[in-house]
């Protein structure tokens, strides 16, 4: 274990060979995801302290490129439809840069504010786009993206809270709708809502600890942490697990070293990258959110990471807190 | 996009991939195919074509694609406005949908679709669902979006009344599936508004102390016990359940704090002791020997938990 290091040098130029591979397939397949593609790489790089390698001007450009100036958001491509988890990552990648007054100005924010807002539904959670599906991914996304924006209101964050609480389940954890199984994915959605928009306070203290147990329960005997019971451990949940594990200040009830060790063990060695776990393909997923486990963790020199909004602190810092 | 005759799209000037980049002379095979596909399909959705053949192109860019929901999105309209509410062109949709779903399991927006679909139908049923929700939980017993859509349907339909036994005989393939077990927690909060009646309560226990028998040390019948208790019961373990627990983890508070070598054969037994001693003031000695017995020796990973819950015990 003594042996196990950080590849930074590796993960930093994994990073930035994914743009120049514009001949494969798979790059046109997952096209769909670019612009959030953008956001966890630029963040991950932002992690490693070398957040200059991304060209920010090309950057900033892409993702004006992605505005939908018929809907009001920012797709995943340009010519896609725009969608709330691509506006977010749009105005992440922004918020990183110190843009988005540059970009996201006048009109086009206020109608970026309404496409959000307007894809709220009547019992308080949010869908994707115009048809798309309705759960709690998507209420995270509406109310960090508001909040980078600093255009939370009321109106908007009561209902939004009230849908959160329903989708708490009996084991402590939470599901993606009222009655989902719990999923270590969505305790960071809900978890994460709730304390950007500042109602942590909704949860009662035996709530706190049973979602701390129930998240605690996620780390399997190898170090890794699961999604849900009985399921193979993945480096993303260093990422899910942690931060809601952060956000209720009950990080300590994970084995540091035992998860580290599994992080580690699931990088190429060589041409750098994490992957899900070890011997798997890598991917810039599960390079940003292993990056940003060992970052709670304070581990390996890395950049603070913000629990709340999966950006470095030093950008987070500067976001208007709710209530205003 | 040859390969069917009956659709011309001459007129239809494919819309270029707009990031072309030089430098790409040295094309993949694939990359033709993927620019006249995509090419049409997009130049179409442009112009909202509303039309068979542009049912047909969406089908093609769908299925090179298939997380594309802006083609997922522009394929729902055009089956609106085509077919409206005709019962027999829907039903011949969600055949192309299970087509479709089965060779792309893992694909998540053909589940939004087809409840779009049948909000549309003016006569769906559960039965015709029920097949492809079978053949899906078959190839992955935990796929969470199967599940979701599963108790979409439930509720959609209000039809409870096969649900336990679905998720029994899930439970019959693999004890350890939380999915599962987690429907039968939904189908108990919904079905009833009171919620569940005493001889369904009596049932789920029994059923449940079995499956503990099967297979003890599992993390979702024990959670789920737990949650008989915390949700219906009060919270109250009764002394019943006490000893059944007792006897998963025997002699275990007889023993010397510093002897917890005996094997015992279940530590979510020692929790939800351990959990029920510690409610009540005369059984936190009990309690604590529990914790200390997880943290010492049965689950050592989370000892920090434990340490916490033994804190909390003199507060």
């Amino acid at each position: 274990m003594e042996n196990l290091k950080l590849n930074k040098e590796g993960h930093v130029s994994y990073i930035k060979s994914l743009d120049s591979k514009r001949q494969d397939y798979e790059y046109w397949l997952s096209e769909h995801l670019r612009l959030n593609g953008v956001y966890w790489g630029l963040t991950a790089l932002c992690l490693l302290d070398a957040k200059d390698t991304f060209n920010k001007q090309e950057i900033i450009e892409f993702v004006r490129s992605c505005w939908d100036s018929k809907t009001g958001g920012f797709s995943a491509f340009p010519g896609h439809d725009a969608h709330i988890h691509t506006t977010l990552s749009g105005i992440q990648v922004l918020a990183t840069y110190n843009a988005l007054d540059e970009v996201l100005a006048g009109e086009m924010l206020k109608q970026c504010i309404s496409f959000i807002k307007d894809n709220q539904l009547s019992d308080g959670s949010f869908q994707g786009d115009r048809f798309g599906e309705v759960d709690a991914r998507f209420v995270y996304s509406a109310l960090s993206a508001l909040s980078i924006l600093g255009a939370l209101t009321p109106e908007v964050v009561d209902p939004a809270v009230a849908f959160i609480k329903l989708c708490y389940n009996f084991d402590g954890g939470f599901g993606l709708c009222p009655g989902a199984e719990s999923h270590a994915a969505m305790s960071f959605t809900c978890i994460g809502a709730l304390a950007i928009v500042g109602k942590l306070g909704e949860l009662s203290a035996d709530q706190i600890e049973n979602i701390g147990w129930w998240l605690c329960e996620r780390q399997v005997p190898e170090g890794g942490l699961n999604g849900r019971p009985s399921k193979q451990p993945d480096v993303c949940y260093s990422w899910w697990v942690l931060s809601s594990l952060a956000i209720i200040r009950k990080l300590d009830w994970i084995s540091f070293e035992k998860l580290r060790e599994f992080i580690l063990k699931s990088q190429d060695p060589k041409s750098g990258g994490i992957s899900d776990r070890p011997d798997n393909e890598v991917d810039v997923f599960h390079t940003i959110f292993g990056l940003a486990g060992l970052s709670l963790m304070g581990y390996d020199g890395l950049v603070e990471i913000d629990p709340v909004y999966c950006m470095p602190t030093s950008v987070t810092k500067t976001f208007k807190k709710y209530p205003y | 996009m040859s390969d069917d005759p009956e659709f011309q799209y001459d007129d239809v000037e494919p819309l270029p991939i707009s990031s072309d980049q030089e430098g790409e002379l040295c094309q993949i095979m694939y990359d033709e195919e993927y620019r006249t596909v995509m090419g049409i399909a997009r130049a179409l959705l442009q112009r909202l074509e509303f039309s068979e053949r542009a049912l047909y192109a969406t089908s093609q860019a769908i299925e090179l694609v298939p997380a594309f929901y802006t083609m997922w999105n522009y394929r729902f309209q055009i089956v609106r406005t085509l077919y409206g509410a005709d019962g027999v062109k829907l039903n011949c949709e969600l055949d192309w949908l299970d087509e479709f779903t089965l060779n792309n399991p893992k694909n998540y927006q053909i589940w939004s679709y087809r409840q779009a679909l049948l909000q549309l139908h003016p006569s769906p049923e559960f039965q015709r669902e029920l097949p492809i929700l079978q053949s899906m939980i078959d190839e992955d017993t935990k796929n969470y979006h199967v599940w979701s859509y599963r108790r979409w349907c439930v509720l959609f339909f209000r039809e409870f009344s096969n649900e336990l036994q679905f998720a029994s005989s899930l439970i019959a393939r693999d004890v350890y599936n939380n999915s599962a077990w987690c429907h039968r927690m939904f189908v108990l909060k919904n079905q009833v508004r009171e919620g569940p009646p005493s001889e369904v309560l009596t049932g789920e226990l029994h059923y449940t102390k079995k499956q503990i028998e099967i297979a003890p040390q599992n993390i979702s019948s024990w959670n789920y016990l737990r949650g008989l208790y915390d949700e219906f019961l009060d919270g109250e373990a009764d002394p019943a359940i006490i000893e059944f627990a007792l006897s998963f983890a025997p002699g275990i508070f007889a023993v010397d704090i510093s002897d917890f070598s005996s094997q015992i054969q279940s530590s979510y037994a020692l929790e939800f002791l351990a959990h029920a001693y510690a409610k009540n003031k005369d059984t936190f000695a009990q309690a604590r020997k529990a914790y200390q017995a997880l943290s010492d020796h049965y689950d050592p990973i989370r000892k920090n938990f434990w340490a916490y819950k033994i804190r909390s015990l003199t507060t």
